[in-house]
């Protein structure tokens, strides 16, 4: 087991953890996981901590929860139905924190996951558990998630960051991780995601976090993808001032790979990613997840086996140029900054005006006028750019899609991993 | 046709299998004459062009509600058949993820739709599918409407169980993972086949 022995006195446990970790040349990967009983959560969190491999602990809550609806998670407990999720606000904090007592620490933090775009009931929670970080984000996890108007969500995280920063003192202050750089998990073109990415962190920092990390899912070019991440670190070291920040990489979102082997290729890419962009935090996926939610041990494997990928030796770090994935970036960024002196109300003008603009994203508040398509090279490009600051180079840009089409482009990472008839896989991957 | 189509377009459960679409695809471009950032894979011959090509330019295009259930926020499912419902030659209205179950009930009601098409893949349909289905049948105007569900509909491996409940609640069809998108497309080519001899819709 690693061992986690030598405490410093952190700001926030969660972002302290990781930044010893990371001063240690290690990576910290973490689980996506959750479960409806206290009991199932406990061991699963205990198996995290305990695994050979360098964790932090995942509560994901389920999607009841998610959506506010915590009668039908109560019904739910109550008649044995098995949730997706940990259903915090239905099992309330004493519940929790008897399912959290000794766990945690400096040693062993754990971060509370839900996605919802009016967080008020979770955070009211939260704040009396011994959790210190959460993640999510006004639009992050507004615009891919249902029909919450956008600007009841900026008031509602707006809001909830001002609770969480009335609650520090005593030793506890609070971590947030941005997910925009999560948005829609795939088909979302790199330049937007480290905007958005930053945009939040920036709106947590203005609202008086003092602790953030910034999310950037791994796409369909691990090149691309380094490339983005060099990006996103450039411009959080430029906005974030006097905060403390770190990175995290999501392995790919999208469709899994059916097989085992598909599912390891695709996690070693996510590792050299990783380590080539000196990210600090991954979040991991297992092989199970094409098919199911998976069991506690599927998790453990799929952490235990990236952990030692991240030190494998020799290490073939991935290509890393400038395309100008930064500068595109830089000025997404800086167009919606210029929109208000407040950030929330600048992120909204910019939505109204399409200066951001989500590719196939069918939320009310996106104009949905983007368009992104991946290239033979397996670049992930833009194909209409709606109103955003963004020149559309590619000249072969689909004018539309059928199904078929878009089928594939969702499946393009199965078919670049999964082996054909126990042979390589019909897509070479970049990273062997 | 018809094999690639069952096993290749699983939007409504969550498990797409396009290998076998791989060679119906190249560049569009050749490398020699163009940058790598243009060349895009573009389909030669849609595998199942032939499926779609009886119902491409319907009669009378059908008018369908695409929507995820209340707790569900996937939606690659919901923009991928909002684009074969098109492609069929029908009309759509996407609700998009996370439709309260109020919103979805006025959606009926107001826009009467000739199909409603609901996917969900987060395991929580076999719970939300019946309360979903047994209010919009207990409306008197909305009895006859043809709500469809297909997707991942419970927590577990084994699909059979939820199905029959599905159907047993009020759907007029459950569309199950190892049958992929043909018994889908089939029942909107039949439903628009119908269309002429049943009653209209009261508007």
């Amino acid at each position: 087991m690693f061992d986690r022995n030598q405490s410093s006195s952190p700001a926030n446990r969660f972002a302290a953890f990781v930044k010893r970790m990371h001063g240690c040349g290690r990576l910290v990967v973490q689980p996506r996981m959750g479960f409806s009983s206290p009991e199932m959560m406990r061991a699963g969190l205990c198996a995290t901590r305990d695994a050979h491999a360098c964790t932090v602990g995942t509560i994901t809550l389920d999607s009841f929860t998610r959506v506010g609806d915590h009668g039908a998670a109560r019904r739910a407990l109550d008649s044995g139905d098995e949730l997706n999720g940990f259903p915090l606000v239905a099992h309330g904090t004493g519940t929790t924190n008897t399912m959290l007592a000794g766990l945690q620490g400096p040693d062993f933090p754990v971060q509370v996951r839900h996605g919802t775009a009016l967080p008020d009931d979770i955070v009211a929670v939260l704040v009396d558990t011994y959790v210190d970080a959460t993640e999510g984000g006004p639009v992050s996890y507004t615009l891919p998630y249902g029909r919450t108007p956008l600007d009841q969500a900026v008031a509602s995280w707006a809001r909830c960051s001002h609770r969480l920063v009335e609650k520090e003192g005593d030793g506890v202050t609070w971590h947030i991780e941005t997910f925009g750089g999560c948005m829609l998990g795939q088909l979302c073109p790199p330049e937007l995601l480290v905007a958005l990415s930053v945009l939040e962190a920036i709106f947590f920092a203005r609202h008086g976090l003092a602790s953030v990390s910034l999310s950037y899912a791994q796409q369909t070019n691990a090149e691309q993808d380094a490339e983005a991440l060099a990006a996103l670190r450039t411009l959080a070291a430029k906005h974030l001032p006097g905060v403390e920040w770190h990175l995290v990489l999501y392995s790919w979102m999208g469709l899994f790979p059916r097989t085992a082997a598909g599912a390891r290729r695709l996690m070693q890419e996510s590792v050299a990613i990783a380590r080539t962009a000196r990210v600090e935090r991954l979040m991991v996926k297992t092989s199970s997840e094409a098919n199911r939610i998976p069991t506690i041990a599927e998790n453990i494997a799929a952490l235990e086996a990236a952990d030692s990928m991240t030190r494998a030796n020799p290490f073939h770090p991935v290509s890393c140029g400038d395309t100008g994935i930064l500068d595109t970036a830089s000025d997404l960024v800086g167009d919606v900054l210029n929109e208000s002196e407040e950030i929330g109300k600048a992120i909204l003008r910019a939505f109204q005006t399409g200066r951001l603009d989500v590719p196939y994203c069918v939320h009310p508040d996106n104009r949905n006028r983007a368009r992104s398509y991946i290239d033979g090279a397996g670049w992930l490009r833009w194909s209409h750019s709606g109103a955003m600051p963004i020149t559309v180079t590619g000249r072969c840009a689909p004018v539309s899609l059928t199904a078929a089409e878009f089928l594939a482009m969702l499946d393009y990472n199965r078919r670049r991993f999964d082996p054909v008839d126990g042979e390589s896989p019909s897509v070479e991957p970049i990273v062997a | 046709v018809s094999s690639v189509v069952a096993t290749s377009l699983r939007v409504l459960v969550g498990d797409l299998d396009t290998d076998q679409l791989v060679s119906h695809f190249r560049p569009l471009c050749a490398e020699e004459e163009q940058p790598t950032d243009a060349i895009l894979y573009v389909m030669l011959t849609d595998p199942y062009a032939d499926l779609i090509g009886r119902t491409a330019v319907p009669a009378e295009p059908l008018r369908c509600l695409v929507s995820n259930l209340p707790s569900d926020a996937h939606t690659w499912s919901l923009v991928t058949l909002e684009l074969l419902l098109r492609q069929l030659g029908h009309v759509v209205i996407n609700l998009g993820s996370c439709p309260p179950q109020d919103l979805i009930v006025a959606r009926c009601r107001a826009l009467r739709p000739d199909l409603v098409v609901l996917s969900t893949l987060n395991g929580h349909g076999h719970i939300e599918g019946p309360e979903l289905v047994r209010r919009i049948r207990l409306d008197r105007d909305l009895h006859d409407l043809h709500i469809v569900i297909g997707g991942k509909l419970n927590c577990s491996d084994n699909a059979a169980e939820s199905n029959a409940l599905l159907l047993s609640v009020g759907f007029d069809e459950v569309f199950d993972a190892d049958d992929g998108l043909q018994p889908f497309i089939e029942f909107v080519h039949e439903l628009a086949a119908a269309r002429n001899v049943r009653p209209e819709p009261v508007l």
